[in-house]
C-alpha cells in the first residue's frame, strides 16, 4: 500500500513537472520557430514575416523553380517563394490558411504537379503535413488536417513539445548555417545527364500507369482557392516544365492535368500549364537538374516567362 | 500493435492496472487473454496457429512425461517437433525451398512450373515455435516436469511482452513464475519503467533515425560509393542493435513491471573481444538455445576437433536460416560460422603473438574490440543487403569513390548523437549497473536526467517509424 501511494504521489508530481516544462519549452520553441532564418523550416516563418504581394506555394518544384527577384522585376510587386521540399497539397492548404490569417497577399501562385492528385502520391505523403504541427494553434485548417490523420493525434498534439518532433536540427542549423535564400528561392546548380535517368523514369511511370484520383486532394485545393477568393486574394495555378514529360507516358500526365484544369475552370482561376509543346525551349536538358526539377538556368528562364504571364493576367 | 506506439501504451497501462487489481489466482487468465488480444491485433486468424502450437507442445509434453518406454517418449517428441517445425516450414521456408529447387532444376534446362503459397508470415513464429520446442525437448530430457495447467502453459508460449520477438524463454525459467504471487513493488516498477523508456529511446531515437540513412543507401546500392557504404554499414550495426535490444528492453521492462523476470538478451555486444565472445553477448536467448538444442546434441566439442568445427558451421548456418528464408541470411550465418572456427583455430597463436610482442593488455583488448566490431560489421552487409548481389556489390565497392560521402541531415545527426549516448551508457555498464547509479543521485539530478531523457524521446524520436526488424523473423 505504501508502495502504491509512493508511486502515485511521485508519478503525479513528475507528470506535473513534465506538463509545466512541456508548455514552457513549447512556447519558447514556437517563438524561435517564427524567428527562424535558415533552412527549410524557415520558409513559412519567413513568408509570414515578408508579407509579400505575391506568394509562391508548393513543394520542391516551387522552391527551386520560382525566382522572386525576376518575377518582382517584371510585375513590380514583392514576391516570396514559400515552397518546401517534399510537402504537397496539404501543405499548400495549411500554409495558405496561415498566411491569409496574418495578412491578405494580392496573389497566391500555387505550383501543382498533376501527380499530386493520384491516390498513391497523396496517401504516401499525407503524414508529412505533421511537419507543420507547431502551427496548429494558429490554423484551424492545419489542426483539422493533422487531427484527421489519426484518432490519437488530438491527444498527442495536446503536448506542445511533440509538435516540434524532429525540429531540433532546424534550430541548430539556424545557428550554424547562413541563410542561403532570403526570398525563399533555392536554385539548383546541377545540370542533368539525361542518360542517367532513363531507367528510373520508367519505374515511376509504371507506378502511376493505372492511377486513381484522390478526391480529398481535389477537395483540399478547391477549398484553398475558395478561401482565397472569399478574402479577395487572387490565385493562379501553375505547372512548371518537367523534362520527364518527354520520356514518360504523356497520356497519364495529360489526364491528370485535366483534373487541375477542371478545378481551375470550376473555381474560375487561371491555370498555367507549361507543357513542352507550348514552351518548346524547355525541351533542352541543360535547363534541368533532374527530370522533375529545373536548375538555376531553367528556373530563371521559367520565372521570366511566368512574370510575363502574370502581367498579362493583370497582376 | 507496435511496442513504440501509443496503442501499446494504452494497452499496457490497462493490462497492468487490471493485473494488480485482480486476485493472484486469476492473473494468469487475465494475462493470457491480454496476450492473445495483443497477437490478434496483428492477425486474428493466426492466433489459431499459436493455440495449435501450444496444444501440441502441451499434450506431447504430458504424454512424454507419462510414457514409460523410450520409444513412446521419442514418438511424442517427434510428433511435437514435426508439427511445430512443420508450421514453421510451411509458413516461412516452403516458398524459399521450392524457389531454390526450381532454380537448381532450371540449371539443367528442365522446366518446372512455379508454385508458391500465398501465406502471410505469422509475426514471431520463429520465437514462439522455438519456445514451445524447448519445452518439449526439456520434458523429453527430464529437465522439467510436464506442466499440467494448460492455461499457464498457454501463457508461457504466448506471454505478450516476449511473444513476437523474444527473448526466447525457457520453461524452467518462466513457467514457475506464473505460479508465484507478485506484489506491487515500487522499485521493481520504477526499474521496469526505466528499462521500457531506455528501450524506446534506443528504438525511436537511435535505430529509426539511423534507419532512414541506412535504407536510403542499401535500397539504392548501385548509386552509392565506398565511404557511403562504410558509414551505412557502421550505422546499420547500431541500428540493428538498438532496434532489437530496444525491443528486448521494452519486453523485459514491461514483464518486470508485472513482476516477471525475463532473461537478458544483450550484454554490450560491440565490446566483444572475439566473435566467440560476440555470440555470448548478442541475442543471448537464441545463441544459448542453438547451443543447448542443436550444437550440443550434434556432439558439441566433445568429439573430434574437426567435428566441432562442422557442428559450429551447421549451427550457425541454421541460425542464419532461422532469421529468414533468404540466401543473405544463410550467408550471414555461414560467415559467422567460419569466423567462429577461425577464432577458435587461431586463438592460441594470437595469444602467443601478443605475448611475444609484449603489447600491454589494455591495448590488446582495445585492438581486439575494434577488429571484432569490424568483422561483425562485415557480416552485417549480408544481413542488411536486399540481395546477395547487392551484398557483393557493396563489398567490392568499399574502396571506390573516395572521398565522396553521401549523408542526410538531420537523421544522421540525431542517429550519431544517439550512438554517442549509447556508447557512454555502455561504457558505464561495463563497470556497474546504470539504474542503481542513477538512483543514488540527488532527486534534482535524477529528475533532471529523467526530464532530459523524456524530452529527447519526444523531440528526437521518429514518430510513425518502421516496425521492429526482428518482428519479421
Amino acid at each position: 500500500m505504501r508502495s502504491l501511494k509512493k508511486i502515485f504521489v511521485k508519478g503525479v508530481l513528475f507528470l506535473l513537472l513534465l506538463f509545466c516544462l512541456d508548455r514552457f519549452i513549447g512556447s519558447v520553441l514556437l517563438k524561435q520557430l517564427y524567428n527562424l532564418e535558415a533552412g527549410q523550416a524557415a520558409q513559412l516563418p519567413k513568408a509570414l514575416r515578408a508579407q509579400a504581394d505575391i506568394v509562391v506555394l508548393g513543394s520542391s518544384r516551387a522552391r527551386h523553380h520560382y525566382d522572386p527577384e525576376l518575377i518582382e522585376k517584371i510585375t513590380g510587386k514583392t514576391v516570396f517563394n514559400a515552397g518546401v521540399d517534399g510537402l504537397y497539397i496539404p501543405y499548400i492548404q495549411g500554409a495558405a490558411d496561415l498566411l491569409m490569417s496574418r495578412y491578405k497577399p494580392k496573389l497566391l501562385v500555387i505550383e501543382i504537379d498533376p501527380f499530386y492528385f493520384t491516390e498513391t502520391h497523396f496517401k504516401d505523403n499525407l503524414l508529412r503535413v505533421e511537419a507543420l504541427a507547431p502551427y496548429i494553434d494558429d490554423s484551424d485548417i492545419l489542426k483539422e488536417q493533422i487531427f484527421d490523420l489519426s484518432g490519437f493525434n488530438r491527444m498527442v498534439y495536446s503536448f506542445h513539445t511533440i509538435r516540434f518532433n524532429g525540429k531540433p536540427w532546424s534550430f541548430l542549423s539556424n545557428i550554424i548555417r547562413q541563410d542561403c535564400c532570403p526570398n525563399g528561392f533555392s536554385p539548383i546548380k546541377k545540370v542533368m545527364e539525361p542518360a542517367e535517368w532513363k531507367d528510373k523514369i520508367e519505374d515511376k511511370t509504371s507506378k502511376y500507369e493505372n492511377f486513381v484520383l484522390d478526391p480529398k486532394a481535389v477537395e483540399m485545393l478547391s477549398k484553398t482557392i475558395q478561401q482565397a477568393k472569399s478574402l479577395r486574394v487572387g490565385v493562379v495555378l501553375v505547372t512548371s516544365p518537367e523534362w520527364r514529360e518527354q520520356i514518360e507516358e504523356v497520356q497519364v500526365l495529360l489526364s491528370l492535368s485535366s483534373v487541375v484544369k477542371t478545378i481551375s475552370e470550376e473555381e474560375q482561376v487561371p491555370y498555367v500549364m507549361a507543357t513542352l509543346d507550348q514552351y518548346p525551349e524547355f525541351r533542352d536538358p541543360s535547363y534541368y537538374a533532374d527530370p522533375s526539377h529545373l536548375n538555376e538556368q531553367g528556373a530563371r528562364r521559367f520565372s521570366e516567362t511566368l512574370g510575363t504571364i502574370l502581367v498579362h493576367l493583370g497582376y | 500493435m507496435q511496442f513504440n506506439s501509443i496503442y501499446f501504451f494504452i494497452f499496457f497501462i490497462t493490462v497492468a492496472g487490471v493485473y494488480f487489481l485482480v486476485p493472484h489466482r486469476f492473473r494468469w487468465f487475465w494475462l493470457l487473454i491480454s496476450s492473445y488480444y495483443f497477437y490478434m491485433c496483428w492477425n486474428v486468424k493466426y492466433a489459431l496457429l499459436i493455440a495449435t502450437s501450444t496444444l501440441v507442445a502441451y499434450f506431447c509434453g504430458l504424454l512424454t512425461g507419462k510414457a514409460r518406454s523410450i520409444f513412446s517418449k521419442r514418438l511424442f517428441l517427434i510428433i511435437s517437433l514435426v508439427i511445430n517445425l512443420g508450421f514453421l516450414f510451411v509458413f516461412k521456408y516452403f516458398n524459399f525451398f521450392l524457389d531454390s529447387i526450381q532454380k537448381c532444376v532450371n540449371v539443367f534446362s528442365i522446366q518446372m512450373s512455379p508454385i508458391a503459397l500465398k501465406l502471410l508470415l505469422p509475426v514471431g513464429i520463429s520465437f514462439y515455435t522455438f519456445q514451445a520446442l524447448s519445452y518439449t525437448i526439456d520434458v523429453y530430457w527430464g529437465k522439467i516436469v510436464p506442466e499440467k495447467h494448460l492455461g499457464k502453459f498457454a501463457l508461457y508460449v504466448s506471454f505478450f511482452p516476449q511473444l513476437v520477438a523474444g527473448p526466447i524463454e525457457r520453461a524452467t525459467h518462466l513457467l514457475p513464475q506464473f505460479s508465484t504471487q507478485k506484489n506491487f513493488d515500487y522499485d521493481r516498477i520504477k526499474h521496469g519503467f526505466f528499462l521500457m523508456m531506455w528501450g524506446i529511446f534506443k528504438k525511436v531515437v537511435i535505430a529509426d533515425n539511423l534507419a532512414m540513412y541506412v535504407d536510403s543507401v542499401y535500397n539504392n546500392a548501385q548509386h552509392h560509393t565506398g565511404p557511403t557504404f562504410l558509414l551505412a554499414t557502421y550505422f546499420f550495426a547500431f541500428q540493428i542493435y538498438c532496434d532489437f535490444s530496444g525491443y528486448s528492453d521494452i519486453a523485459i521492462g514491461s514483464a518486470k513491471i508485472l513482476g516477471y523476470d525475463l532473461m537478458q538478451n544483450f550484454r554490450q555486444p560491440y565490446f566483444a573481444t572475439s566473435t566467440v565472445d560476440f555470440w555470448r553477448r548478442w541475442h543471448i536467448s537464441l545463441s544459448t538455445w542453438l547451443r543447448d538444442y542443436l550444437y550440443i546434441p550434434l556432439g558439441g566439442n566433445k568429439k573430434s576437433r574437426n567435428r566441432m568445427y562442422i557442428n559450429l558451421l551447421i549451427t550457425m548456418l541454421l541460425g542464419g536460416l532461422w532469421h529468414g528464408a533468404v540466401w543473405t541470411f544463410v550467408l550471414w550465418g555461414a560467415i559467422h560460422g567460419i569466423l567462429l572456427i577461425v577464432s577458435k583455430v587461431t586463438f592460441s597463436w594470437r595469444e602467443k603473438i601478443c605475448e611475444r610482442i609484449g603489447v600491454p593488455k589494455p591495448i590488446v583488448t582495445i585492438l581486439r574490440i575494434i577488429i571484432t566490431f569490424n568483422l561483425i560489421c562485415l557480416t552485417w552487409v549480408f544481413f542488411r543487403a536486399n540481395t546477395v548481389e547487392d551484398a557483393f556489390y557493396i563489398l567490392t565497392h568499399l574502396t571506390q569513390g573516395w572521398p565522396n560521402l553521401y549523408y542526410s541531415l538531420p537523421s544522421c545527426f540525431y542517429g550519431a548523437l544517439g550512438i554517442i549516448v549509447l556508447l557512454l551508457v555502455q561504457c558505464v555498464q561495463t563497470k556497474r549497473e546504470i539504474l542503481p547509479l542513477i538512483a543514488k543521485q540527488h532527486i534534482v539530478a535524477r529528475w533532471t536526467f529523467y526530464v532530459i531523457f523524456f524530452f529527447s524521446i519526444v523531440m528526437l524520436g521518429i514518430r510513425n517509424g518502421a516496425q521492429f526488424i526482428y518482428f519479421q523473423f
